[in-house]
């Protein structure tokens, strides 16, 4: 369905280089979830914006890669091309929806904008207005008919974010990327949009990418899993696969900080973040160490770890690692 | 709406007091207080005038029945009479105010409509030519004093071209025009005056906007925007803008006190018939209850400004509007 | 940190020609009589309104004075006017936005109608209207400039006052039991010098700006001091037989002020915290 190529990508800052991602590749199956995790800064929300061509060109861009839609790659597409996919069979949903709804429009006015855009049997206004209601109903709003008439700023976090659904579902499309759509949302919030995305998947048939950095949002929503660091995949397998056998050092570490299920409930999402941490720090990306990106903060690094980046192998079927140590 | 324009008014109630009371209090600083200040410095003052200004300032009683009494004159907007011709102040004031306000208004709408284009292009050509020559225009426009560059163009223009007139606002012979005549010979007497009064605010609102669309175009909801597939036009000129306008809506109101006092100097200049000419002679001349009058009609018209600032703030932003 | 600053304000062109400008105008104030070639106020009345040639370089006034003499003087006054009016305003502006945004509660809330109140009235009406009551003298000039420009730099300095005061290092401070005027000296000030320094070197470019104005109107400088403002006054009255004397002054202006105003903005980038923590 959707195929990212050997992604390379850089943002240029204050006269330096970050090279946000590097070497980047995965392939996302029809009706499939496919979650991407990783630490804060890894490139997840890069990897979700190059694929749209999304990334500001004054700060950064693709150098090299490719990105395949059913075989087109969108990176070569023109603008007019791009433009029939983007927000229309290939959808996106951000982190914060507390910025990312323009706040001077009308919720149902910028539903109503997609929907024009996208039009496939030319509606009329009065159509429109009944598909912005059933949209609100689709994900679940309770006064669609209030809703559609709100600005954003007279909402709530989650009730933005599900204007965002509704918004990037209005297309109809066959891709949904989700970047962490749950990040900025309160815990209970968190579940509600989760379950309703899941549903909304199996529904709808959609094939989604969703970024997150909590294995727990993992295990409940995705059938395969990509473990992100320093802007490069690290490892992927079927989500029991990783949860059972994790092969990568940082893979386990993430595991291990995770809190069990009973923990979870008892803690604030603060304290989770910290539990999560694995002693110390994500590589400065306009400063990557050399070899495995991870070696200086790996438990089991050894000399060969250093002079080479590891390649992505493929140590139990369909479960591929980038770390030379992985199945010793 | 309406709530919000009511809090605005009310607002202003105490701001209005403020003014009073500076204007007040400059009066009594003033070497030997209103007395001498009234009299002393103006020769021409008859004795009996002396006595009338006595009485209206109340200078006998304590401080705040003085302030009290000439607030409540100032409510009536009774400043009081010229010194130099006996004239009621409000009467050559309200005479003037025409002539200023055109000048003015047609400023602000030259600022608006020019600055905001150029500061939208250069900040979505972001280091573009374009942007950069605007930023060459902008640092020219901080510095060039504008009575001097007036002279430059009057000298260019009136002298050496003799296309424009470089004073007043008629013709010699405008009674005797047609409409059409009339109306021509207005619009070649104000393009100097309004061009130079409006280069101020060009150089500085183009800035403003640019910097305020840089803003706006960093934003997440312009990145949904192109997300949603909108071609970049609709991206810039629908999302964008909107919110790129706000901030400089604002600001336009809040320009006001800086046009107005322009007017000082550039009506005397051009020899505009408008209040800020008529400020500025009673200045020369010590006609003090005209110069009072025109500070407190100035001020007046700045909060006039400010309230109309406020309102468009409201209609732009719905974040005010709807809480 | 002074090596960061260094080295970004040399890559910044443009601040460093501003910042060359100022100081060459500096050494033209201090060896003015050094570099005029006539005396400032030496009549000649045989060769009045001379147009620039090899003796006058940029010729004479109606009363035969040398003009490069008088406008090499007149740096003097608006460098001195430019720099004490900016200092008055400095001091009042970041006094009062400290107190406000140090203390808040009601002292804020006064001093921050006050400068509602004062940012109402159009600045160059109430300087007339002062300087109409005192006497116009170079003093006045810069007394009122000074008293009338702090209230916007008040509303700035409080704005970044509100922001640091609730960082961590202020909050230290004030638990230590420093005294309110230790921690507002020691820890605030030192935080929002930036700003401050930006806005005074810009509203130096603005005071000797409003000075020439006031001297073009008769109501600042007086005669016959020079002062770049009234040479262009006298200018005005033969501006079709002697265009020098309208336009030399006026770019004297010009280039003071274009300078000031390109080693403020160098500055505002060059100081940008999110820059400097670079
Ligand atoms: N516009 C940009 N300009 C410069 N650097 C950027 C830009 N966007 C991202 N980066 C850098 O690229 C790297 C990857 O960033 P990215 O936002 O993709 O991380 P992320 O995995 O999404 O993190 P988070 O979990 O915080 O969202 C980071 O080091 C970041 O500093
Ligand atoms: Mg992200």
């Amino acid at each position: 369905m959707l195929e990212v190529k050997n992604l390379w990508v850089e943002f240029y800052k204050g006269g330096k280089i970050i090279q946000a991602l590097r070497d980047t590749s995965l392939i996302l199956k029809r009706n499939e979830v496919l979650g991407i995790v990783g630490e804060s800064g890894c490139g997840k929300s890069t990897l979700a914006l190059s694929i749209l061509k999304l990334i500001p060109e004054k700060e950064g861009k693709v150098v090299s890669g490719k990105i395949l839609f059913k075989g087109e790659d969108l990176l070569r597409l023109s603008d007019e091309k791009l433009l029939k996919i983007r927000g229309d069979r290939i959808s996106i949903i951000f982190q914060d929806p507390f910025t990312s709804l323009n706040p001077v429009f009308r919720t149902g006015n910028q539903i109503a904008e997609s929907l024009n855009l996208h039009n496939k049997q030319n509606l009329s206004s009065h159509q429109i207005e009944k598909e912005i209601i059933r949209l609100l109903e689709l994900v679940k709003m309770d006064k669609p008919k209030d809703t559609m008439l709100s600005y954003p700023h007279q909402l709530s976090g989650g009730m933005q974010q599900r204007v965002m659904i509704a918004m990037a579902l209005s297309s109809d499309p066959e891709i949904l990327i989700a970047d962490e759509p749950t990040t900025a949302l309160d815990v209970t919030i968190q579940k509600e949009i989760l379950n309703l995305l899941t549903e909304l998947q199996k529904r709808l048939g959609l094939s989604v990418v969703l970024i997150t950095h909590d294995f727990g949002i993992v295990a409940q929503t995705c059938q395969r899993v990509s473990v992100m660091y320093a802007g490069i995949i690290v490892e992927e397998a079927v989500t029991w696969e990783i949860f059972h056998n994790p092969l990568h050092p940082y893979t386990k570490g993430l595991l291990e900080s995770l809190p069990s299920r009973e923990e979870a409930g008892s803690f604030s999402r603060d304290e989770k973040r910290r539990l999560k941490a694995i002693p110390g720090q994500v590589p400065d990306p306009s400063n990557l160490p050399s070899g495995c990106k991870f070696h200086p903060r790996c438990p089991k690094v050894i000399e060969e770890c250093k002079p080479q980046e590891p390649r992505l192998r493929e140590i139990v079927q369909n479960h591929w690692v980038r770390c030379i140590r992985a199945g010793d | 709406m309406l709530e919000y324009i009511a809090r605005r008014l009310l607002f202003m109630i105490p701001l209005l007091l403020g003014i009073t009371i500076i204007t007040f209090v400059v009066i009594h600083l003033s070497p030997g207080g209103p007395a001498d200040m009234l009299t002393g410095l103006s020769p021409k003052v008859s004795a009996e005038a002396k006595a009338r200004l006595h009485s209206l300032y109340g200078l006998d009683k304590p401080l705040h029945v003085q302030y009290w009494l000439w607030l409540t004159r100032l409510m009536r907007f009774d400043f009081g009479e010229s010194f130099k011709d006996g004239r009621l102040v409000i009467m050559k004031i309200l005479e003037r105010l025409p002539a200023t306000l055109l000048l003015n208004v047609l400023s602000l709408l030259l600022i608006f409509f020019i600055a905001l284009p150029i500061g939208i292009i250069s900040a979505v050509r972001q280091d573009s030519f374009f942007d950069k020559g605007m930023t060459v225009f902008v640092f020219l426009g901080f510095s060039v004093p504008a009575f001097w560059l007036a002279l430059l163009l009057m000298l260019l223009f009136g002298v050496f071209l003799g296309w424009l007139p470089i004073s007043g606002m008629h013709s010699v012979n405008f009674p005797y025009f047609s409409f059409w005549e009339k109306l021509w010979d207005v619009i070649k007497h104000l393009i100097l005056p309004v061009f130079i009064s409006a280069f101020g605010g060009l150089a500085y609102l183009s800035r403003y906007s640019r910097t305020s669309m840089l803003e706006v175009l960093r934003q997440d909801y312009v990145r949904t925007a192109r997300a949603k597939g909108l071609p970049e036009k609709k991206v810039i000129y629908r999302h964008a803008l909107r919110n790129a306008l706000i901030p400089i809506v604002t600001l336009l109101g809040l320009s006001l006190p800086a046009l107005i006092g322009g007017g000082f100097i550039f009506e005397t200049i051009f020899a505009w018939p408008g209040m800020g000419r008529l400020g500025y002679q009673a200045i020369m001349a010590r006609d003090y209850p005209v110069i009072m009058g025109v500070g407190v009609i100035a001020a007046l018209l700045t909060l006039l400004g400010n309230l109309i600032a406020d309102i468009t703030y409201a209609f732009v932003d719905p974040r005010i509007r709807y809480r | 940190m002074w090596k960061i600053f260094w080295k970004r304000f040399r890559r910044n062109k443009l601040a460093m020609l501003g910042a060359f400008i100022i100081f060459s105008l500096a050494v033209v104030a201090i060896i003015a009589p050094l570099i005029a070639p006539f005396s400032p106020d030496q009549q000649d009345i045989l060769h009045r309104l001379e147009p620039p040639s090899g003796k006058h370089f940029l010729g004479t006034d109606d009363l035969g004075r040398d003009l490069l003499s008088r406008i090499v003087y007149g740096t003097r006054v608006s460098l001195l006017v430019g720099f004490v009016a900016i200092g008055i305003a400095i001091v009042i502006g970041s006094l009062l936005g400290l107190l406000s945004g140090y203390f808040g509660g009601w002292l804020d809330t006064v001093i921050m109608r006050f400068v509602d109140i004062m940012l109402c009235f159009p600045t160059f009406f109430l300087i007339l209207m002062v300087i109409a009551f005192l006497e116009p003298s170079i003093w006045n000039v810069m007394a009122v400039i000074g008293l009338t420009g702090w209230p916007s730099l008040t509303r700035l300095v409080r704005g970044e006052c509100l922001s640091v005061r609730e960082r961590e290092f202020v909050q230290a401070a004030r638990a230590l039991g420093l005294s309110n005027r230790r921690v507002m000296l020691v820890h605030l000030l030192p935080n929002v010098m930036a700003p401050i320094l930006v806005t005074a070197t810009l509203g130096i470019g603005g005071a000797i700006l409003t000075e020439s104005a006031l001297s073009f109107l008769g109501l600042g400088v007086q005669p016959p001091t020079a002062s770049w403002g009234n040479i262009l006054t006298a200018g005005k009255d033969y501006i079709s037989v002697a265009w020098w004397l309208s336009l030399f002054p006026g770019l004297a202006i010009l280039i003071t002020v274009l300078a000031y105003n390109l080693l403020g903005e160098g500055l505002r980038d060059v100081l940008d915290p999110r820059m400097m923590a670079e």
